[in-house]
Protein backbone atom coordinates (compact mmCIF):
# COMPACT_ATOMS: atom_id res chain seq x y z
CA UNK A 1 0.00 0.00 0.00
CA UNK A 2 1.46 3.52 -0.76
CA UNK A 3 0.54 6.63 0.88
CA UNK A 4 -1.93 7.86 -1.82
CA UNK A 5 -5.28 9.19 -0.65
CA UNK A 6 -7.88 10.44 -2.55
CA UNK A 7 -11.47 11.36 -1.40
CA UNK A 8 -14.16 12.21 -3.92
CA UNK A 9 -17.55 13.94 -3.46
CA UNK A 10 -17.37 12.68 0.27
CA UNK A 11 -20.03 13.63 2.95
CA UNK A 12 -20.71 12.56 6.11
CA UNK A 13 -23.92 13.45 7.89
CA UNK A 14 -25.14 12.54 11.01
CA UNK A 15 -29.37 12.40 10.42
CA UNK A 16 -30.01 16.03 9.59
CA UNK A 17 -26.30 17.36 10.48
CA UNK A 18 -24.30 17.46 7.73
CA UNK A 19 -20.49 17.16 9.21
CA UNK A 20 -18.62 16.56 5.58
CA UNK A 21 -20.01 17.85 2.40
CA UNK A 22 -18.50 16.75 -1.38
CA UNK A 23 -15.26 17.03 0.30
CA UNK A 24 -12.48 16.28 -2.97
CA UNK A 25 -9.00 15.93 -2.13
CA UNK A 26 -5.83 14.38 -3.77
CA UNK A 27 -2.80 13.34 -0.90
CA UNK A 28 0.15 12.08 -2.94
CA UNK A 29 2.37 9.60 -1.27
CA UNK A 30 5.04 10.93 1.11
CA UNK A 31 3.27 14.73 1.53
CA UNK A 32 2.75 16.31 4.81
CA UNK A 33 -0.57 18.00 4.89
CA UNK A 34 -2.16 20.09 7.59
CA UNK A 35 -5.54 20.05 8.09
CA UNK A 36 -7.06 23.12 9.84
CA UNK A 37 -9.95 24.20 10.78
CA UNK A 38 -12.76 25.62 14.16
CA UNK A 39 -13.70 22.94 16.16
CA UNK A 40 -16.64 21.44 14.28
CA UNK A 41 -15.30 22.13 10.80
CA UNK A 42 -15.23 18.14 9.93
CA UNK A 43 -11.60 17.42 10.95
CA UNK A 44 -12.35 14.78 13.34
CA UNK A 45 -15.03 13.68 11.47
CA UNK A 46 -12.63 12.87 8.30
CA UNK A 47 -9.82 10.68 10.09
CA UNK A 48 -12.97 8.93 11.95
CA UNK A 49 -13.88 7.83 8.38
CA UNK A 50 -10.45 7.73 7.17
CA UNK A 51 -9.78 4.89 9.87
CA UNK A 52 -13.09 4.02 9.29
CA UNK A 53 -14.07 3.87 12.64
CA UNK A 54 -17.49 5.27 10.78
CA UNK A 55 -18.84 4.96 7.68
CA UNK A 56 -19.40 7.51 4.86
CA UNK A 57 -22.52 8.50 3.90
CA UNK A 58 -21.93 9.30 0.15
CA UNK A 59 -18.94 9.80 -1.93
CA UNK A 60 -15.66 7.87 -2.37
CA UNK A 61 -12.58 7.30 -0.46
CA UNK A 62 -9.37 5.53 -1.50
CA UNK A 63 -6.80 4.95 0.61
CA UNK A 64 -3.28 2.91 -1.30
CA UNK A 65 -5.75 1.44 -3.80
CA UNK A 66 -8.28 0.47 -1.26
CA UNK A 67 -11.91 1.53 -1.99
CA UNK A 68 -13.65 1.50 1.34
CA UNK A 69 -16.85 0.93 -0.46
CA UNK A 70 -15.30 -2.52 -1.36
CA UNK A 71 -13.87 -2.56 2.37
CA UNK A 72 -15.67 -5.62 4.62
CA UNK A 73 -15.90 -5.34 8.50
CA UNK A 74 -13.32 -8.17 8.92
CA UNK A 75 -10.92 -6.02 6.77
CA UNK A 76 -11.06 -3.23 8.95
CA UNK A 77 -8.49 -4.23 11.15
CA UNK A 78 -6.33 -5.08 8.47
CA UNK A 79 -6.31 -1.27 7.29
CA UNK A 80 -5.98 0.21 10.60
CA UNK A 81 -2.81 -1.78 11.04
CA UNK A 82 -1.45 0.02 7.53
CA UNK A 83 -2.41 3.41 8.90
CA UNK A 84 -0.81 4.69 11.64
CA UNK A 85 -2.63 7.35 14.21
CA UNK A 86 -1.62 9.62 17.34
CA UNK A 87 -3.91 11.55 18.90
CA UNK A 88 -4.73 14.44 21.33
CA UNK A 89 -5.32 12.21 24.49
CA UNK A 90 -2.66 9.72 23.74
CA UNK A 91 -4.30 6.95 24.13
CA UNK A 92 -1.92 4.42 26.14
CA UNK A 93 -2.50 1.32 27.89
CA UNK A 94 -1.17 2.79 31.58
CA UNK A 95 -1.07 -0.31 32.87
CA UNK A 96 1.97 -1.23 30.21
CA UNK A 97 5.36 0.47 30.40
CA UNK A 98 6.67 2.40 27.53
CA UNK A 99 8.21 -0.78 25.66
CA UNK A 100 4.90 -3.01 26.18
CA UNK A 101 2.85 -0.26 24.55
CA UNK A 102 4.90 0.12 21.54
CA UNK A 103 5.54 -3.48 21.51
CA UNK A 104 1.36 -4.16 21.37
CA UNK A 105 0.57 -2.84 18.22
CA UNK A 106 2.84 -5.72 17.01
CA UNK A 107 1.78 -8.40 19.33
CA UNK A 108 -1.79 -8.15 18.37
CA UNK A 109 -0.70 -8.94 14.32
CA UNK A 110 1.18 -11.75 15.12
CA UNK A 111 4.28 -10.71 14.82
CA UNK A 112 7.05 -13.17 16.36
CA UNK A 113 8.56 -12.04 19.77
CA UNK A 114 12.02 -11.92 18.05
CA UNK A 115 10.98 -9.37 15.54
CA UNK A 116 9.65 -7.23 18.11
CA UNK A 117 12.96 -7.59 20.13
CA UNK A 118 14.49 -6.09 17.48
CA UNK A 119 12.00 -3.50 16.39
CA UNK A 120 10.32 -1.91 19.00
CA UNK A 121 14.07 0.07 20.61
CA UNK A 122 15.47 0.93 17.33
CA UNK A 123 11.39 3.07 17.31
CA UNK A 124 11.72 3.94 20.93
CA UNK A 125 15.21 5.19 20.09
CA UNK A 126 14.24 7.10 17.24
CA UNK A 127 11.45 8.50 19.02
CA UNK A 128 13.74 9.73 21.65
CA UNK A 129 12.66 7.70 24.36
CA UNK A 130 16.09 5.39 25.24
CA UNK A 131 16.55 4.56 28.55
CA UNK A 132 12.56 4.82 29.31
CA UNK A 133 11.83 1.84 27.95
CA UNK A 134 10.52 0.58 31.68
CA UNK A 135 8.65 3.49 33.11
CA UNK A 136 4.69 3.10 32.68
CA UNK A 137 2.82 6.61 31.56
CA UNK A 138 1.87 8.00 34.58
CA UNK A 139 5.91 8.15 34.71
CA UNK A 140 6.26 10.61 32.11
CA UNK A 141 5.68 14.14 30.36
CA UNK A 142 2.91 14.84 27.79
CA UNK A 143 5.68 15.18 25.29
CA UNK A 144 7.02 12.33 26.21
CA UNK A 145 3.71 10.28 26.41
CA UNK A 146 3.00 11.62 22.43
CA UNK A 147 6.24 10.10 21.45
CA UNK A 148 5.34 6.73 22.64
CA UNK A 149 2.17 7.44 20.64
CA UNK A 150 3.91 8.29 17.89
CA UNK A 151 6.35 5.40 18.28
CA UNK A 152 3.52 2.58 18.40
CA UNK A 153 1.70 4.23 15.42
CA UNK A 154 5.13 3.98 13.35
CA UNK A 155 6.58 0.57 14.48
CA UNK A 156 4.45 -1.00 11.47
CA UNK A 157 5.82 0.86 9.68
CA UNK A 158 2.57 1.98 7.97
CA UNK A 159 2.93 4.36 4.92
CA UNK A 160 0.12 6.49 5.87
CA UNK A 161 0.38 8.49 9.67
CA UNK A 162 -2.38 10.30 11.16
CA UNK A 163 -2.15 12.62 13.63
CA UNK A 164 -5.27 14.50 15.06
CA UNK A 165 -4.33 16.91 17.27
CA UNK A 166 -1.20 15.62 18.44
CA UNK A 167 -0.06 19.29 20.58
CA UNK A 168 -3.40 19.83 21.65
CA UNK A 169 -2.34 19.05 25.39
CA UNK A 170 1.45 20.16 24.97
CA UNK A 171 2.97 23.22 25.85
CA UNK A 172 5.18 25.27 22.86
CA UNK A 173 8.36 23.39 23.26
CA UNK A 174 6.94 19.62 23.50
CA UNK A 175 4.77 20.74 20.59
CA UNK A 176 7.86 21.72 18.77
CA UNK A 177 9.66 18.55 19.67
CA UNK A 178 6.43 16.44 18.40
CA UNK A 179 6.05 18.37 14.71
CA UNK A 180 10.15 17.70 14.72
CA UNK A 181 9.41 14.23 15.10
CA UNK A 182 6.49 14.03 12.65
CA UNK A 183 8.50 15.56 9.85
CA UNK A 184 11.51 13.55 10.45
CA UNK A 185 9.16 10.65 9.96
CA UNK A 186 8.07 12.02 6.81
CA UNK A 187 11.48 12.43 5.63
CA UNK A 188 11.72 8.82 5.94
CA UNK A 189 9.20 8.13 3.38
CA UNK A 190 5.38 8.02 5.42
CA UNK A 191 3.04 10.43 4.12
CA UNK A 192 1.56 12.42 7.09
CA UNK A 193 -1.55 14.25 7.70
CA UNK A 194 -1.73 16.41 10.83
CA UNK A 195 -4.73 18.07 12.34
CA UNK A 196 -4.26 21.22 14.36
CA UNK A 197 -5.42 24.58 16.12
CA UNK A 198 -1.64 25.44 16.35
CA UNK A 199 -1.38 28.91 14.74
CA UNK A 200 2.22 29.14 14.92
CA UNK A 201 2.75 25.63 13.63
CA UNK A 202 1.01 25.74 10.41
CA UNK A 203 2.44 29.22 9.86
CA UNK A 204 6.10 27.45 10.22
CA UNK A 205 5.68 24.99 8.65
CA UNK A 206 5.14 25.82 5.42
CA UNK A 207 3.56 23.09 3.45
CA UNK A 208 0.44 21.75 2.06
CA UNK A 209 -2.85 23.48 3.96
CA UNK A 210 -6.15 22.33 3.64
CA UNK A 211 -8.47 24.56 5.37
CA UNK A 212 -12.64 23.18 5.98
CA UNK A 213 -15.04 25.06 6.90
CA UNK A 214 -18.68 24.11 7.82
CA UNK A 215 -17.85 20.66 6.26
CA UNK A 216 -16.48 22.00 3.14
CA UNK A 217 -12.82 22.65 1.40
CA UNK A 218 -12.51 25.98 2.10
CA UNK A 219 -9.03 26.41 1.27
CA UNK A 220 -6.44 24.17 -0.44
CA UNK A 221 -3.11 25.94 -0.50
CA UNK A 222 0.69 24.07 -1.57
CA UNK A 223 2.54 26.60 1.18
CA UNK A 224 -0.42 27.66 3.13
CA UNK A 225 -1.14 28.89 6.64
CA UNK A 226 -3.27 29.14 9.42
CA UNK A 227 -6.35 30.71 8.18
CA UNK A 228 -9.81 29.78 9.23
CA UNK B 1 0.88 -22.92 5.59
CA UNK B 2 3.45 -23.91 8.77
CA UNK B 3 3.93 -19.93 8.91
CA UNK B 4 0.14 -18.85 9.52
CA UNK B 5 -0.39 -21.96 11.25
CA UNK B 6 2.32 -20.65 13.64
CA UNK B 7 1.18 -17.17 13.65
CA UNK B 8 -2.12 -17.88 14.43
CA UNK B 9 -0.91 -20.15 17.26
CA UNK B 10 1.09 -17.46 18.53
CA UNK B 11 -1.82 -15.13 18.48
CA UNK B 12 -3.76 -17.93 20.28
CA UNK B 13 -1.28 -18.10 23.02
CA UNK B 14 -1.41 -14.28 23.22
CA UNK B 15 -5.10 -14.55 23.34
CA UNK B 16 -4.35 -17.13 26.36
CA UNK B 17 -1.70 -15.48 28.42
CA UNK B 18 -4.22 -12.04 27.88
CA UNK B 19 -6.74 -13.88 29.42
CA UNK B 20 -5.26 -15.72 32.05
CA UNK B 21 -3.74 -11.68 33.23
CA UNK B 22 -7.41 -10.94 33.28
CA UNK B 23 -8.69 -13.66 35.24
CA UNK B 24 -5.64 -12.51 37.68
CA UNK B 25 -6.42 -8.82 37.42
CA UNK B 26 -10.09 -9.53 38.51
CA UNK B 27 -9.16 -12.09 41.50
CA UNK B 28 -12.37 -11.69 43.35
CA UNK B 29 -15.07 -11.56 40.79
CA UNK B 30 -13.14 -14.62 39.44
CA UNK B 31 -13.46 -16.23 42.79
CA UNK B 32 -17.23 -15.06 42.77
CA UNK B 33 -17.39 -16.75 39.33
CA UNK B 34 -15.63 -19.76 40.19
CA UNK B 35 -17.28 -20.52 43.54
CA UNK B 36 -21.12 -20.33 41.98
CA UNK B 37 -19.89 -22.59 39.26
CA UNK B 38 -18.17 -24.93 41.76
CA UNK B 39 -22.11 -25.35 43.47
CA UNK B 40 -23.29 -25.65 40.42
CA UNK B 41 -21.23 -28.44 38.88
CA UNK B 42 -21.40 -30.61 42.11
CA UNK B 43 -24.77 -30.36 42.45
CA UNK B 44 -25.27 -31.92 38.63
CA UNK B 45 -22.62 -33.92 39.31
CA UNK B 46 -24.37 -34.99 42.74
CA UNK B 47 -27.65 -35.79 40.87
CA UNK B 48 -25.45 -37.89 38.47
CA UNK B 49 -24.33 -40.07 41.36
CA UNK B 50 -27.21 -40.31 43.30
CA UNK B 51 -29.63 -40.88 40.36
CA UNK B 52 -27.10 -43.89 39.36
CA UNK B 53 -27.05 -45.07 42.77
CA UNK B 54 -30.54 -45.27 43.35
CA UNK B 55 -31.28 -46.62 39.79
CA UNK B 56 -28.70 -49.41 40.68
CA UNK B 57 -30.34 -50.03 44.39
CA UNK B 58 -33.92 -50.32 42.12
CA UNK B 59 -32.23 -52.86 39.75
CA UNK B 60 -30.62 -54.86 42.55
CA UNK B 61 -34.22 -55.26 44.66
CA UNK B 62 -35.92 -55.57 41.38
CA UNK B 63 -33.56 -59.11 40.70
CA UNK B 64 -34.00 -60.21 44.08
CA UNK B 65 -37.81 -60.45 43.97
CA UNK B 66 -40.23 -63.47 42.50
CA UNK B 67 -43.26 -63.21 40.97
CA UNK B 68 -44.80 -66.73 41.49
CA UNK B 69 -48.39 -68.17 40.61
CA UNK B 70 -49.23 -71.30 42.74
CA UNK B 71 -51.98 -73.99 41.44
CA UNK B 72 -54.29 -76.32 42.92
CA UNK B 73 -52.94 -79.78 42.81
CA UNK B 74 -55.97 -80.41 40.62
CA UNK B 75 -55.68 -77.69 37.93
CA UNK B 76 -55.82 -78.71 34.95
CA UNK B 77 -52.28 -78.46 32.52
CA UNK B 78 -54.55 -76.94 30.18
CA UNK B 79 -55.44 -74.36 32.26
CA UNK B 80 -51.95 -73.77 33.32
CA UNK B 81 -50.24 -73.61 29.95
CA UNK B 82 -53.61 -71.61 28.85
CA UNK B 83 -52.55 -68.79 31.71
CA UNK B 84 -48.94 -69.03 30.43
CA UNK B 85 -49.85 -68.20 26.84
CA UNK B 86 -51.82 -65.36 28.20
CA UNK B 87 -48.44 -63.65 30.66
CA UNK B 88 -46.37 -64.05 27.86
CA UNK B 89 -48.23 -62.40 25.70
CA UNK B 90 -48.14 -59.26 27.93
CA UNK B 91 -45.65 -56.56 27.29
CA UNK B 92 -44.25 -56.25 30.75
CA UNK B 93 -43.33 -59.86 30.95
CA UNK B 94 -39.97 -61.17 29.64
CA UNK B 95 -40.50 -64.86 30.00
CA UNK B 96 -42.06 -67.80 32.78
CA UNK B 97 -41.38 -70.45 33.67
CA UNK B 98 -43.06 -73.84 34.36
CA UNK B 99 -42.07 -75.21 38.29
CA UNK B 100 -43.90 -78.83 38.51
CA UNK B 101 -44.23 -80.37 41.92
CA UNK B 102 -40.86 -82.59 41.20
CA UNK B 103 -39.02 -79.54 39.93
CA UNK B 104 -40.21 -77.37 43.60
CA UNK B 105 -39.53 -80.16 45.57
CA UNK B 106 -35.92 -80.63 44.23
CA UNK B 107 -35.02 -77.15 44.47
CA UNK B 108 -36.86 -77.16 47.99
CA UNK B 109 -34.31 -79.93 48.69
CA UNK B 110 -31.30 -77.97 47.12
CA UNK B 111 -32.79 -74.79 48.98
CA UNK B 112 -32.50 -76.68 52.51
CA UNK B 113 -30.05 -79.25 51.87
CA UNK B 114 -28.50 -78.37 55.37
CA UNK B 115 -31.21 -78.79 57.44
CA UNK B 116 -32.50 -82.48 57.67
CA UNK B 117 -35.86 -81.63 59.91
CA UNK B 118 -37.13 -79.84 57.34
CA UNK B 119 -36.11 -82.37 54.14
CA UNK B 120 -37.26 -85.31 56.47
CA UNK B 121 -40.93 -83.42 56.87
CA UNK B 122 -41.55 -83.55 52.59
CA UNK B 123 -40.82 -86.72 51.02
CA UNK B 124 -41.66 -87.39 47.68
CA UNK B 125 -44.94 -89.48 48.78
CA UNK B 126 -46.01 -86.59 50.35
CA UNK B 127 -45.30 -83.57 48.26
CA UNK B 128 -47.17 -80.87 49.87
CA UNK B 129 -45.40 -77.72 47.10
CA UNK B 130 -47.42 -77.07 44.36
CA UNK B 131 -47.27 -76.16 40.75
CA UNK B 132 -46.11 -72.99 39.87
CA UNK B 133 -45.64 -70.67 37.43
CA UNK B 134 -42.34 -68.13 37.77
CA UNK B 135 -42.93 -64.89 35.88
CA UNK B 136 -39.88 -62.44 34.85
CA UNK B 137 -40.81 -58.87 34.38
CA UNK B 138 -39.76 -56.13 32.88
CA UNK B 139 -40.94 -53.57 35.64
CA UNK B 140 -42.11 -54.44 38.87
CA UNK B 141 -44.36 -51.27 38.82
CA UNK B 142 -45.80 -52.51 35.78
CA UNK B 143 -47.13 -56.11 37.38
CA UNK B 144 -51.10 -54.23 37.39
CA UNK B 145 -52.12 -56.53 34.44
CA UNK B 146 -51.05 -59.35 35.92
CA UNK B 147 -52.75 -59.22 38.63
CA UNK B 148 -55.85 -58.44 36.79
CA UNK B 149 -55.20 -61.69 34.51
CA UNK B 150 -55.27 -64.04 37.58
CA UNK B 151 -57.90 -62.45 38.79
CA UNK B 152 -60.19 -63.40 35.60
CA UNK B 153 -62.94 -66.20 36.78
CA UNK B 154 -61.76 -68.82 34.68
CA UNK B 155 -58.20 -68.85 36.84
CA UNK B 156 -59.63 -67.89 40.07
CA UNK B 157 -60.20 -71.83 40.39
CA UNK B 158 -57.12 -72.95 39.79
CA UNK B 159 -54.94 -70.33 41.28
CA UNK B 160 -54.57 -71.52 45.06
CA UNK B 161 -51.82 -68.39 45.95
CA UNK B 162 -49.98 -65.71 44.27
CA UNK B 163 -46.10 -63.96 45.37
CA UNK B 164 -46.40 -60.96 43.87
CA UNK B 165 -43.65 -59.66 46.28
CA UNK B 166 -46.11 -56.72 47.87
CA UNK B 167 -43.84 -55.62 50.58
CA UNK B 168 -40.91 -55.38 48.41
CA UNK B 169 -43.09 -53.24 45.54
CA UNK B 170 -44.03 -50.70 48.47
CA UNK B 171 -40.06 -50.44 49.34
CA UNK B 172 -39.39 -50.35 45.52
CA UNK B 173 -42.02 -47.74 44.72
CA UNK B 174 -40.53 -45.49 47.88
CA UNK B 175 -37.25 -45.54 46.13
CA UNK B 176 -38.58 -45.02 42.74
CA UNK B 177 -40.43 -41.86 44.17
CA UNK B 178 -37.21 -40.30 45.67
CA UNK B 179 -35.55 -41.16 42.59
CA UNK B 180 -37.82 -39.65 40.67
CA UNK B 181 -37.97 -36.30 43.28
CA UNK B 182 -33.96 -36.31 43.23
CA UNK B 183 -34.37 -36.16 39.48
CA UNK B 184 -36.78 -33.45 39.40
CA UNK B 185 -35.38 -31.58 42.48
CA UNK B 186 -31.63 -32.51 40.49
CA UNK B 187 -32.90 -30.61 37.19
CA UNK B 188 -34.41 -27.97 39.01
CA UNK B 189 -31.45 -26.91 41.07
CA UNK B 190 -29.07 -27.43 38.41
CA UNK B 191 -30.64 -25.13 36.00
CA UNK B 192 -31.11 -22.83 38.66
CA UNK B 193 -27.88 -22.46 39.89
CA UNK B 194 -26.39 -22.99 36.28
CA UNK B 195 -28.69 -19.51 35.37
CA UNK B 196 -26.80 -18.26 38.29
CA UNK B 197 -23.64 -19.08 36.89
CA UNK B 198 -24.02 -17.73 33.72
CA UNK B 199 -25.27 -14.49 35.60
CA UNK B 200 -22.58 -14.19 37.77
CA UNK B 201 -19.75 -15.17 35.00
CA UNK B 202 -22.07 -12.54 32.64
CA UNK B 203 -21.69 -9.56 35.23
CA UNK B 204 -17.77 -10.72 35.88
CA UNK B 205 -17.22 -9.99 31.62
CA UNK B 206 -19.45 -7.50 31.73
CA UNK B 207 -17.32 -5.22 34.15
CA UNK B 208 -13.95 -6.11 33.13
CA UNK B 209 -15.89 -5.18 29.64
CA UNK B 210 -16.19 -1.76 31.36
CA UNK B 211 -13.37 -1.37 33.31
CA UNK B 212 -11.28 -2.53 30.46
CA UNK B 213 -12.87 0.21 27.92
CA UNK B 214 -10.05 2.25 27.21
CA UNK B 215 -7.78 -0.70 26.54
CA UNK B 216 -10.45 -2.30 24.18
CA UNK B 217 -10.67 0.88 21.92
CA UNK B 218 -7.23 1.30 21.78
CA UNK B 219 -6.77 -2.34 20.52
CA UNK B 220 -9.42 -1.37 18.05
CA UNK B 221 -7.25 1.29 16.52
CA UNK B 222 -4.53 0.03 16.32
CA UNK B 223 -5.65 -2.62 14.25
CA UNK B 224 -6.61 -5.93 16.49
CA UNK B 225 -9.07 -7.80 15.09
CA UNK B 226 -12.30 -8.74 17.06
CA UNK B 227 -11.22 -12.07 17.56
CA UNK B 228 -8.71 -10.84 19.22
CA UNK B 229 -9.71 -8.37 21.65
CA UNK B 230 -13.22 -10.81 22.61
CA UNK B 231 -10.64 -13.89 22.91
CA UNK B 232 -9.52 -13.13 26.19
CA UNK B 233 -13.15 -12.55 27.91
CA UNK B 234 -13.77 -15.80 26.35
CA UNK B 235 -10.72 -17.85 27.77
CA UNK B 236 -11.34 -15.50 30.90
CA UNK B 237 -14.75 -17.00 31.39
CA UNK B 238 -13.43 -20.65 30.32
CA UNK B 239 -10.59 -20.34 32.85
CA UNK B 240 -13.56 -19.90 35.61
CA UNK B 241 -15.33 -22.83 34.31
CA UNK B 242 -12.26 -25.36 34.31
CA UNK B 243 -11.19 -24.09 37.45
CA UNK B 244 -15.00 -24.76 39.02
CA UNK B 245 -14.92 -28.06 36.91
CA UNK B 246 -11.60 -29.27 38.58
CA UNK B 247 -12.88 -28.41 42.00
CA UNK B 248 -15.94 -29.92 41.74
CA UNK B 249 -15.27 -33.16 40.31
CA UNK B 250 -12.39 -34.10 43.39
CA UNK B 251 -15.01 -33.03 45.62
CA UNK B 252 -17.75 -35.22 44.34
CA UNK B 253 -14.90 -38.28 44.00
CA UNK B 254 -13.79 -37.63 47.27
CA UNK B 255 -17.07 -37.57 48.47
CA UNK B 256 -18.30 -40.82 46.39
CA UNK B 257 -15.27 -42.67 47.28
CA UNK B 258 -14.24 -41.73 51.14
CA UNK B 259 -18.13 -40.59 52.40
CA UNK B 260 -20.56 -41.68 50.09
CA UNK B 261 -19.86 -45.55 51.04
CA UNK B 262 -19.46 -45.38 54.63
CA UNK B 263 -22.58 -43.56 55.28
CA UNK B 264 -25.65 -44.89 53.53
CA UNK B 265 -24.02 -48.03 51.48
CA UNK B 266 -26.32 -50.42 53.28
CA UNK B 267 -29.47 -49.09 52.06
CA UNK B 268 -28.65 -47.40 48.90
CA UNK B 269 -25.52 -49.94 46.76
CA UNK B 270 -22.95 -47.04 44.98
CA UNK B 271 -21.15 -50.37 43.34
CA UNK B 272 -21.65 -49.60 40.14
CA UNK B 273 -21.65 -46.09 40.65
CA UNK B 274 -18.35 -46.10 41.76
CA UNK B 275 -17.45 -48.23 39.20
CA UNK B 276 -18.37 -46.24 36.57
CA UNK B 277 -16.30 -43.41 38.06
CA UNK B 278 -14.04 -44.97 38.36
CA UNK B 279 -13.84 -46.87 35.24
CA UNK B 280 -15.19 -43.95 32.83
CA UNK B 281 -12.95 -41.63 34.54
CA UNK B 282 -12.16 -39.88 31.17
CA UNK B 283 -15.91 -39.42 30.45
CA UNK B 284 -16.98 -37.64 33.41
CA UNK B 285 -13.90 -35.41 33.68
CA UNK B 286 -13.99 -34.39 30.01
CA UNK B 287 -17.44 -33.87 30.59
CA UNK B 288 -17.52 -31.89 33.82
CA UNK B 289 -14.63 -29.86 32.36
CA UNK B 290 -16.67 -29.43 29.10
CA UNK B 291 -19.62 -28.52 31.38
CA UNK B 292 -17.93 -25.83 33.10
CA UNK B 293 -16.24 -24.65 29.69
CA UNK B 294 -19.84 -24.17 27.87
CA UNK B 295 -21.39 -22.58 30.86
CA UNK B 296 -18.59 -19.90 30.62
CA UNK B 297 -19.19 -19.66 26.93
CA UNK B 298 -22.40 -18.81 27.31
CA UNK B 299 -21.87 -16.20 29.54
CA UNK B 300 -19.36 -14.29 28.15
CA UNK B 301 -20.54 -14.89 24.81
CA UNK B 302 -23.74 -13.37 26.03
CA UNK B 303 -21.91 -10.42 27.81
CA UNK B 304 -20.11 -9.44 24.63
CA UNK B 305 -23.02 -9.42 22.88
CA UNK B 306 -24.89 -7.03 24.42
CA UNK B 307 -21.48 -4.77 25.93
CA UNK B 308 -18.72 -5.23 23.21
CA UNK B 309 -19.36 -3.44 20.62
CA UNK B 310 -16.89 -4.04 17.92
Amino acid sequence: MIGVILLDRLSKSYGKSVALERVDLHIHPKEFVTVVGRSGAGKSTLIKLLIQEEKHSSGKIIVGGVDYDNLKRRDIPKLRRKIGVVFQDFKLLNNRNIYENVAFALEITGTRPSVIKHTVPKVIKLVGLEGKERNFPHEISGGEKQRVAIARAIVRQPNILIADEPTGNLDPKHSWDIIELLLKINRYGTTVILTTHNRDIVNALQRRVVTLRDGKVANDEERGSYEV
Amino acid sequence: MLKTLLRKLLMLWRVITSGTRNFFRNAWLSVAATTVMVITLTIILGAVVLNMALGDTLDKITESIDIAIFFNDDAPMSMVNQLQNDLEELDNVTGTEYISKDDALRQYRLDNIDNQDVLDAVTEGDNPLPTSLEVQVQDLQLIDEIIMLTQEDQYLTIIEDTSLGEDRRRTIERIADTRQFLITAGIAASLIFASVSVLIIFNTIRMAIFARGDEISIMRLVGATNGFIRGPFLFEAILDGLIAASISLGLVYLLLFRGATRIVNDFISFDATIAFFSDQWLLVVLATLAAGALIGVISSMMAMVRYLKL
